[in-house]
């Protein structure tokens, strides 16, 4: 992490000032990291996350891109509660439980295509952008005993401001929203499909908000933004 | 600001966003949580529920007192309090006008249980004879009664084909027709004997009283070896989980009209093999979350409690629960919790009895492990 910031500072210190860095038809790259929640009732944890834009200005004041974000993060694991069960409840002295909450991590990957619209400033450049991709979520096999993986359409949405450094580099503050599609709660948990997960204690284990078929993310990154090559020459 | 400080300032920011994201406990993904819980099914008991046997008198007027004779013969019925008391009736196979059977000899056998030295249980009978009795109001487990009296006895019955005897619950003494809480009967068109005289008797079905066979609602019937026949297998679980009980069953039959389930934990004395204590634990509830009161789920009842659960066609309940904890029970507050709890009963109890004092019919038990009952 240290060196990814002293090459950041490094490209802001040789880059030229005084050009804007909206020039069209110019390719830029983000490089992002910070952190995402998602809604309560999705039951995943909030995550770091890292992630990276590629962006091709059209103009000045719109560019597309594409946008590639990695996380590895838990599930909420009080909203699944299971139970080791040890000897047989029909028998004399009855069977052993031990309740708990079982949770598990999960990779998470957002790709997507993006649409930017922005209002260049000279040295701040406020911006909204708004595109549509899939998310992948993928969870340990052998935890789960079986491969688990959710691949489906994700809608995404945000805003941030651009502060130049340079004429080729600057730092980036946004906030997404993501809204994964199709999304099943369900899966999240390694004990599905088990009679285990029932309790008897349902006042002692509230249950989660009841599950959607969406999930709504909220990422809150920085990022650095680099444009290669000569301004205005790509 | 220059850019060394917007860079540092960046650099802080985004280090604290990611180690905010960043939980230290992220690697472990189980977490026990809680008490131990110790789970023992409930076996099917129906031990003690109304059963016995009724013999005609013969079909007409006999000069035999031994062929004329009406001889209800019962066990495992509730005390009654003050006020109430089994009433027998009689009627034509139709039903058509009963006559109370009065006039009788009530010979109630209690029998008592000791321990000798050896530990051996010690079984003593203890007879009490009543003549002129037209209805009584004792009972419990270990009591039996035989109500006898003859056609002569029973006030206006005249030549009537005697067809249908029935014991009823009744507040008033001097009932010239039969309560609601119809609930033990038999009938001769469905007796056990061959027919006429002595053999002319039947085993006596406990549940709600209907005018045809049709109408009648069985709860259970005497077996020819005595004992009263559930027709229903209910199934259920026991947990206990620190000082929470949870009883969740599914199966059975409706109460007959006048009769509600019930749920008790019985304390006894591990050590010595003796019972101390009946803890009432409540009423029954239709399952979790809507636990509505099974109170009035009994058969007959103008408005049902739980339609989704207690099932008029079929005349089951779904499924009950009970949930109690040993901080709302001065008896149960132990360490364990539930020290000396042996035994959890799902009990069937008359609602002309006193509530919170156990009954005799246990429907469904579990017997507690060590674990539970801490010896």
């Amino acid at each position: 992490m240290r060196r990814f910031f002293s090459a950041c500072a490094l490209l802001a210190v040789v880059g030229s000032a005084a050009q804007a860095q909206w020039q069209p038809k110019a390719f830029s790259i983000t490089t992002r990291i910070g952190g995402q929640t998602s809604e309560r009732a999705s039951s995943l944890d909030p995550s770091a996350l890292i992630g990276v834009d590629t962006e091709y200005s059209l103009n000045k004041w719109f560019a597309v891109g594409t946008s590639v974000d990695v996380a590895r993060g838990n599930t909420v694991r009080e909203d699944f509660v299971t139970r080791l069960r040890y000897g047989l409840a029909s028998t004399g002295g009855g069977d052993s439980l031990y309740y708990q909450y079982l949770g598990q991590a999960v990779d998470r990957v957002h790709l997507s295509a993006f649409g930017t619209a922005r209002i260049p400033g000279k040295r701040v450049t406020p911006f909204i952008m708004g595109g549509v991709g899939s998310y992948f979520l993928a969870l340990d096999p052998q935890l789960n005993g079986r491969n688990t993986k959710i691949n489906e359409l994700m809608y995404t949405g945000g805003a941030g401001l651009s502060i130049r450094l340079s004429e080729k580099a600057g730092i980036q503050f946004d906030a997404r929203f993501s809204q994964y599609q199709n999304f099943n709660r369900d899966l999240l948990n390694p004990a599905r499909d088990r009679a285990e997960q029932a309790t008897p204690f349902p006042e002692d284990f509230p249950p989660p908000p009841a599950a959607k078929n969406t999930a709504l993310n909220t990422m809150f990154t920085l990022g650095f933004r680099y444009v290669p090559g000569s301004i205005g020459q790509n | 600001m220059n850019m060394k400080r917007i860079l540092l300032l960046s650099a802080i920011t985004a280090i604290g966003v990611t180690a905010a994201a960043c939980a230290d406990e992220r690697s472990i993904t189980t977490e026990p949580v809680g008490a131990l819980g110790f789970g023992i099914n409930l076996a099917k008991q129906s031990t003690n529920l109304p059963r016995g046997y009724i013999r005609f008198p013969s079909v007409v007027p006999s000069a035999t007192p031994s062929n004329d004779s009406l001889i209800v013969v019962l066990r495992g019925l509730d005390t009654l309090p003050a006020g109430s008391s089994y009433a027998v009736w009689v009627a034509d196979d139709s039903s058509t006008t009963w006559f109370r059977a009065t006039g009788a000899r009530l010979t109630a056998v209690r029998t008592d249980t000791s321990f000798n030295a050896a530990g051996d249980p010690v079984f003593t009978p203890t007879t009490f004879v009543t003549t002129g009795v037209s209805g009584f109001s004792n009972g419990g487990a270990g009591e039996s009664f035989r109500f006898a009296t003859s056609r002569a006895s029973i006030a206006n019955v005249g030549t009537t084909a005697i067809g249908v005897a029935l014991v009823t619950i009744e507040t008033s003494a001097s009932a010239t027709t039969p309560s609601n809480n119809r609930i033990i009967w038999a009938r001769r068109s469905e007796r056990n004997g061959t027919g006429g005289g002595a053999n002319d008797s039947s085993f006596v079905r406990f549940g709600t009283f209907g005018k045809s066979v049709a109408l009648q609602y069985a709860y259970s019937v005497t077996t020819n070896a005595g004992a009263a026949n559930l027709l229903i297998t209910p199934r259920g679980r026991v947990e206990v989980r620190g000082p929470v009980m949870v009883l969740n069953d599914s199966n059975y039959m409706r109460p007959p009209a006048g009769y509600y389930y019930a749920a008790y934990a019985i304390k006894f004395d591990t050590l010595q093999g003796r019972f101390q204590d009946t803890v009432y634990l409540g009423r029954r509830t239709t399952p979790f979350p809507e636990q509505i009161s099974l109170y009035d789920a009994d058969f007959g009842q103008a408005s049902n409690p739980a339609p989704n659960i207690v099932l008029e066609a079929s005349r089951t309940i779904l499924g009950m629960r009970t949930r109690v904890s040993a901080d709302t029970l001065p008896k149960a507050r132990g360490t364990p919790p539930w020290k000396e709890f042996g035994l959890v009963a799902v009990t069937l109890e008359s609602k002309r009895a006193v509530e919170g004092k156990m009954g005799s019919s246990i429907i469904m038990q579990a017997f507690l492990p060590k674990s539970i009952r801490g010896r």
